[in-house]
């Protein structure tokens, strides 16, 4: 899939997800796994919109390539390493903001669970219709979910494969936000702004960073890596 | 610098519950010599035999946390090695009062703010009453949290929130604390200590 990437003035990066009309995914390893680090780690970026082009976030897999793809006894190196770009994106050095609109389906809606926050258009729909194709989500949609939705919503939605709409996704946790799309960005940028407009670019990362390690590291490892990120934000380095 | 100032901590003991108070009011405010204090005070507390503690400020505050430019002035300065080990003796003071076996609780009115509040997040449960405050405004001054705020608030209130807490530093009221996870439970301001005891005392020994 094509990434386009648009540095921000203001340090707020977006990045489009293009592959219309429905941005779905051709294969696992949607994007170079360089070029998205680039992307994420771009100097002076303080957060990053994700997107999608048109009236889609993402459809996900195409169903019918996928069918083709998995008779592919290398196919799992292939999942593995799409999996490894998800996991690039939930470990980004900024925060990360999925802007809604349409679809937000299969490993659309597992991308967007990567990000740190959902803002839905009231024409946003989200689900995993994987189920409905005899399969299960497999781009580690039950990880990326977790700390986002409750549990009892993550079963419901991985295993009936209904969808939700942008009000039920907001009261289930999974939209942070629902506006309409004509203020969707603005209000999404306005709100990024908020957070990181009067901060440097040294203090988001290293706020980032320790976030990221409650998750990666050991309690302990942790506390003491915030320590070092704390002091050295407070000296300048 | 302990030594050099009166007390800042009181343990009491009431049956089988003991107290911590934060004793310097109005604000209860930590500088490193609070940190390396509680740090000593705290290695005391795994052997205590109680079934559990409660930690509140005196008066109206829990605590507003570090003073924020001479803590500023010590980590960049030249007694920085010193302000450096002691925000490692606090982080490992408040991991030592996460790790105790008994259940903890933070009795939080008034300002919860910054290390005061990652004190609070060590603790197992939050109880507040309606007039209290939560922050980790460290962001706001240049600086960021360094005793355990961005490694404990995503697990209570979620990665998102957490990231909004931190880089913005706003201030959360008492209800949205409650409705976020921050806190377990809202009580009547003057019976803040009463309900804490009582949540401990309902956990089985």
């Amino acid at each position: 899939m094509k990434l386009l990437f648009t540095p921000g003035a203001d340090g707020i990066g977006t990045l489009v997800l293009a592959n219309p009309p429905r941005n779905t995914f051709e294969q696992p390893r949607f994007a170079e796994r360089a070029e998205l680090e680039r992307i994420l780690g771009h100097a002076g970026q303080k957060a990053l919109i994700v997107t999608g082009e048109g009236r889609h976030f993402s459809h996900g897999a195409d169903p019918e390539r996928l069918r083709e793809q998995l008779r592919d006894p290398a196919f799992q190196r292939e999942m593995d390493g799409g999996k490894e770009l998800l996991a690039l994106i939930a470990a980004a050095p900024v925060p990360t903001l999925a802007l809604v609109r349409g679809g937000c389906l299969g490993a659309g809606l597992e991308l967007a669970l990567c990000c740190d926050f959902r803002f839905a258009a009231t024409s946003a729909l989200f689900g995993f219709p994987e189920v409905e194709l005899g399969l299960i989500p497999g781009f580690g949609a039950p990880l990326f979910i977790d700390g986002v939705a409750a549990r009892r919503t993550a079963i419901d939605l991985l295993l009936s494969g209904r969808m939700v709409g942008a009000e039920e996704a907001h009261a289930l946790g999974i939209a942070d936000t629902v506006s309409p799309a004509a203020t969707l960005e603005q209000g999404a940028r306005t709100f990024l702004n908020g957070l990181v407009g009067k901060r440097t670019v040294a203090q988001v990362r290293a706020v980032m960073e320790s976030v990221r390690n409650a998750r990666r590291l050991p309690l302990v490892e942790a506390l003491r890596r915030e320590t070092e990120l704390f002091l050295q934000v407070a000296r300048g380095e | 610098m302990g030594s050099e100032r009166p007390a800042r901590l009181a343990l009491e003991r009431e049956g089988e519950i003991a107290r911590l108070v934060l004793d310097a009011p109005p604000r209860n405010e930590m500088d490193h010599g609070f940190f390396r204090d509680f740090a000593a005070l705290v290695a005391t507390l795994p052997g205590l035999p109680v079934r559990g503690l409660v930690v509140h400020g005196a008066g109206r505050h829990f605590s507003s946390g570090a003073d924020v430019d001479a803590l500023k002035a010590d980590v960049a300065g030249a007694r920085q090695e010193r302000a450096a080990a002691a925000l490692l003796e606090a982080t490992a003071g408040f991991q030592t009062l996460h790790d105790l076996p008994y259940p903890t609780v933070a009795a939080v009115g008034g300002c919860c703010l910054g290390s005061g509040l990652e004190l609070a997040l060590a603790c197992r449960w939050r109880v507040a009453a309606a007039n209290a405050v939560f922050a980790l405004p460290e962001t706001t001054f240049g600086l960021m949290p360094g005793c355990g705020g961005t490694v404990r608030l995503p697990a209570l209130v979620g990665r998102g929130r957490a990231v909004e807490l931190l880089l913005s530093g706003r201030i959360v009221d008492a209800a949205e604390a409650l409705a976020i996870g921050l806190v377990d439970a809202l009580v009547d301001r003057r019976e803040l200590l009463l309900a804490a005891r009582r949540l401990l005392e309902r956990v089985p020994a």
